[in-house]
């Protein structure tokens, strides 16, 4: 996390991010649909592996409540 | 205490120490902000009591900014309840006010009005007029933490739903001061069309007032649609306080955690 | 109105450029069908696709379409905008296209090299990428790079061997320095040592570098100063001197901090009494003054360092430890030399050798656990010798304690002065380890020398050269030019509520008292966005990143 190119942008972003989850998941919303990771331009398999991982996570919970509601709403 | 407060208000006019007061005041029937400039004319002066105490409350803070912009050298007065000078704190914070050209006149809030607001501290720091009474514990937001997740969902859905967009949570806010609102920025929220976009446009209202927000549910009572934002508001500020260890306008030299560079602060 | 400015108003005219790169991306997705899908994008008028779109040939090709085809906005479908973002965007300034019309997609590192194996896959998220950034093109705007003038001036704070070299190495090449050193001698710690490990006496080393850099009519010396103010930015910092003779004040284009470390002492430790237990520092004078009288040296490695309260390794201790158990030895062969240590950190193979030498010579070396460390008590030391699983007690007459180099005291105060961060010890922070070491994040603002981590003098000295060309290849500019991706306030609509200003890292901007708003300095802004993510209206906004552009570049995915 230290390392970040502009000093402490991530920090302050993990920050809102925390508070942001757990509105979410106040307003009923899983809060696993949000995740943020800091991954170098340099670790490329760190990446993929984030990437798989948050996939794995998202698949069981199907799409967002809201799409298919709105959508449902608009028919 | 009505009594108390014309006083007080009195003589700060009286011996110069504030360009105007700015309270509430009683005509024709009605509750209205006003600016008291003379110390003989504070006969319609009122603490905003209707049937109930504290029933009609206005944002006075935000008359005084708007007052203020104006006249930025002048010293003004001002009635605060307990969240009146929490958000006095905040605004002082966001640079809206300077804590040297403000004078408070504090009324602690009866009990009954602690207890509909769930209110965690309803007596200003600097009290004038009224008894300090004890702080409420919150219950409002535990009670839908312990709902289960899809029963929260449709709960906040079918209130989110109701809005009308009138931006009047937005307007009486005593914490919103911008010039340009995201509420209204068509990338995010699109303009003059229903149902709003659920849920960004409150979450984006939520994220905004995270530290900010002081309690004063002036929105609730606003929301022509009876959407509970305060419980939403409240929301935010029990996870800025259990995450940051920040309650926003506790402190009047408060700096809020999300505006601090590094990582949050040790608990 | 300016060319520029029209640009704003026409039609989005879009080229697009899909490389290969040889098979690095073509190898793994269908770049012939990325770029037929591209044809069908909005706005895009041209699409080519290349072998190399880096090659000479590929960069010609760019050139041609922007005039032959008119393009106003180019977008490049490559590899990573690290290395080669300067490139393309240049190539479209010298064609006459504003560079910051040039937008850039990574189709190598974020794709072909991620989805290896699944060619469908990886062409399919590749037109999407594309489509993103064709999005964002559309809305990008043209901006006028920053200029400001340069003072060819340098400010090297630290008289030590680091700062010596640096000033030595930009008098060299013609600039004026300023050589500003706290005590009253040049030299630092280095004053202190006696011979050194690659051969010679520090001393001798010291007055050859001194006296040709106070000969030099361009370095002037400061000594028994210190600077008192920093401000202003890269080019123009503008600082304030306490002299001997009075108050300074000056302008200068680069700062070098130079300012160094100390040893340890290592009060309370291992029974530490400055007579009987002793730091190498000490030990080095001893010699120095040649009154050596014990008869067994043992020496305890990492005394102080690599605990709870000092989790560093300060890296040159073991070396200098050795360095004078050799030097003991060589001169009192009788003399019985043991090292007790937890782990050598002898880098590099001159140091290796060392350590060789060292056994070679007959100095015992031992190793301790730190859970269990040796303990000194009325000229015995006791050690658990995990070999041989005994307790060993040690007669000896000397105990020598290798301390860690430590932050100065005053360092938190320099790093305030001049807004630069340390690190968790307490050392200068550089701005990245391995591409940027010898840069502080602010720009113009530079370090060398033991003042950033522990270094052997030959390390402080080639760091303090090694300065000296980073300042060069600002101060021999013309001038100043900086990337116009920086942060503006819309004076409009900026409340001035001052969250921006706290959360700028660069402190670039400042509160306006008269009209009420924040503004930010363009030489200081890195363009980090922090101000923009953090403005509750919007006013604070980073070109080349405004809310719509990033919107329509997401709304595109
Ligand atoms: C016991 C011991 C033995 C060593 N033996 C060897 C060896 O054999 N070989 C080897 O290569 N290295 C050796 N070293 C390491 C060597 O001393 C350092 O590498 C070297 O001193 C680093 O130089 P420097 O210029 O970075 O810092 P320093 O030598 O510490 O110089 C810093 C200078 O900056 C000045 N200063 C500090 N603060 C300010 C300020 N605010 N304003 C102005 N001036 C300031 C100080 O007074 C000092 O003169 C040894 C170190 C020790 C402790
Ligand atoms: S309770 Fe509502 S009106 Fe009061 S500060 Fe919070 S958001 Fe604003
Ligand atoms: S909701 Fe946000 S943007 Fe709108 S006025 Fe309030 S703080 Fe400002
Ligand atoms: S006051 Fe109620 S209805 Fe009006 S915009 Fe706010 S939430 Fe919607
Ligand atoms: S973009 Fe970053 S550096 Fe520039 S003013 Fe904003 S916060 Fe400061
Ligand atoms: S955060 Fe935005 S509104 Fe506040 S001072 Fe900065 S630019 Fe102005």
């Amino acid at each position: 996390m230290s390392e970040c190119n502009y000093l402490y942008g991530n920090y302050c972003a993990e920050k809102r991010v925390t508070v942001l989850s757990q509105m979410l998941d106040f307003c009923g919303i899983e809060k696993d649909r949000l995740r943020a990771r800091w991954v170098s331009s340099a670790e490329a398999p760190e990446f993929v592996e984030e990437i798989n991982e948050f996939i794995d996570v998202l698949k069981p919970l199907g799409p967002s409540p809201l799409k298919k509601q709105t959508s449902k709403d608009v028919a | 205490m009505i009594d108390i407060v014309r006083q007080k208000i009195s003589k700060l006019l009286s011996d110069g120490s504030v360009k105007g007061v700015v309270a509430l005041a009683m005509a024709n029937g009605h509750v209205a902000p006003c600016l008291f400039q003379k110390e003989d004319d504070l006969e319609p002066l009122c603490l905003g009591d209707t049937k109930k105490p504290g029933d009609a409350r206005y944002p006075l803070n935000k008359v005084l900014i708007t007052i203020a912009r104006q006249y930025p050298e002048d010293v003004f007065g001002v009635l605060v309840r307990g969240c009146d000078e929490r958000g006095l704190y905040v605004l002082y914070r966001l640079n809206q006010l300077e804590p040297d050209k403000v004078m408070t006149i504090g009324i602690a809030c009866p009990q009954e009005l602690a207890k509909a607001c769930e209110c965690k501290k309803p007596y200003p720091d600097e009290l004038v007029a009224g008894e300090k009474t004890e702080g409420i514990t919150q219950q409002g937001v535990q009670d839908m933490e312990d709902m289960d997740l899809s029963k929260r969902f449709s709960f906040w859905k079918n209130q989110f739903s109701k809005c009308v967009k009138c931006y009047g949570c937005r307007d009486i806010c005593p914490m919103c001061f911008c010039r340009e609102c995201s509420l209204e920025c068509e990338d995010i929220i699109s303009k003059g069309e229903l149902p709003v976009d659920i849920p960004v446009f409150h979450l984006t209202r939520a994220m905004h007032m995270t530290d900010r927000c002081i309690d004063c549910g002036l929105c609730d009572e606003t929301c022509p649609s009876g959407i509970p934002l305060r419980l939403l508001y409240k929301k935010t500020s029990k996870i800025m306080n259990a995450e940051f260890g920040f309650t926003s306008g506790i402190n009047k030299n408060e700096q809020s955690p999300l505006n601090l560079m590094g990582p949050a602060p040790e608990k | 109105m300016n060319m520029n400015d029209l640009i704003l108003y026409e039609e989005p005219r879009i080229g697009v450029f899909v490389c290969d790169c040889g098979s690095n991306i073509a190898g793994h997705l269908d770049c012939a069908d990325v770029a037929e899908y591209a044809k069908t994008l909005p706005n895009v008028v041209y699409v080519k696709e290349n072998l190399y779109t880096c090659s000479e040939a590929g960069i010609v090709e760019i050139k041609k379409a922007i005039k032959g085809q008119n393009l106003n906005r180019v977008v490049v479908a490559s590899c990573s905008p690290r290395t080669h973002q300067p490139l393309f965007s240049s190539s479209c300034a010298e064609a006459g296209l504003n560079p910051y019309l040039f937008e850039m997609v990574n189709i190598r590192d974020q794709c072909s090299w991620v989805h290896m194996g699944k060619r469908d896959d990886a062409t399919q998220k590749a037109k999407e990428l594309i489509r993103m950034g064709v999005a964002k093109s559309a809305g990008l705007e043209p901006q006028e790079e920053i200029e400001s003038s340069l003072v060819r001036k340098v400010l090297v704070m630290g008289g030590g061997i680091a700062g010596l070299s640096a000033a030595q190495a930009l008098a060299d090449m013609g600039l004026d320095i300023m050589l500003v050193e706290k005590t009253s001698n040049f030299g630092g710690l280095l004053q202190q040592v006696h011979q050194l490990d690659t051969g010679g006496s520090a001393r001798a080393l010291l007055s050859k570098i001194i006296d040709d850099v106070q000969s030099r009519s361009n370095i002037t010396c400061y000594t028994k100063a210190i600077v008192k103010e920093t401000g202003g930015y890269i080019g123009n910092f503008e600082i304030k001197i306490d002299t001997q003779n009075g108050l300074i004040k000056d302008k200068v284009g680069c700062i070098v901090v130079a300012t160094g470390a100390v040893p340890l002492i290592p009060k309370g430790l291992f029974g530490y009494d400055g007579e009987t237990v002793i730091s190498l520092m000490e030990l080095e004078q001893k010699l120095k003054k040649d009154d050596l009288t014990a008869r067994r040296i043992v020496f305890i490695q990492c005394a102080g360092a690599r605990t709870k309260e000092r989790e560093y390794c300060s890296r040159i201790c073991c070396m200098i430890g050795v360095k004078n158990a050799m030097i003991v030895k060589e001169k009192y062969p009788l003399i019985d030399v043991r090292i007790l240590y937890r782990d050598m950190q002898m880098y590099g193979t001159h140091k290796e050798q060392m350590l060789w030498d060292a056994r070679g010579k007959g100095i015992q070396f031992d190793v301790y656990n730190p859970d269990n460390p040796p303990e000194v008590k009325e000229g015995k030391v006791s050690f658990f010798q995990s070999i041989t699983g005994k307790i060993i007690d040690l007669d000896t007459d000397l105990v020598v304690l290798s301390t860690p180099l430590v932050p100065r005291s005053d360092a938190p105060a320099v790093a305030n002065m001049m807004r630069v961060p340390t690190d968790q010890n307490g050392f200068f922070l550089e701005a990245h380890a391995k591409l940027r070491p010898l840069d502080f994040a602010a720009d113009g603002i530079f370090v060398c020398g033991s003042g950033r981590y522990p270094a052997t003098s030959t390390e402080a000295r080639t760091q303090g050269l090694g300065v000296a060309s980073r300042v060069a290849a600002i101060l021999f500019k013309d001038k100043l030019v900086k990337s116009a991706i920086v942060a503006k306030i819309n004076p409009e609509s900026c409340v001035g509520c001052k969250a921006c200003l706290t959360m700028c890292p660069y402190e670039a901007i400042t509160y306006n008292r008269d009209k009420r708003i924040c503004e930010i300095n363009e030489i200081l802004c890195k363009g980090c966005g922090n101000c923009a993510a953090t403005c509750p209206s919007h006013s604070a906004q980073l070109c080349g990143y405004k809310p719509e552009q990033l919107l329509a570049q997401i709304g595109a995915a």
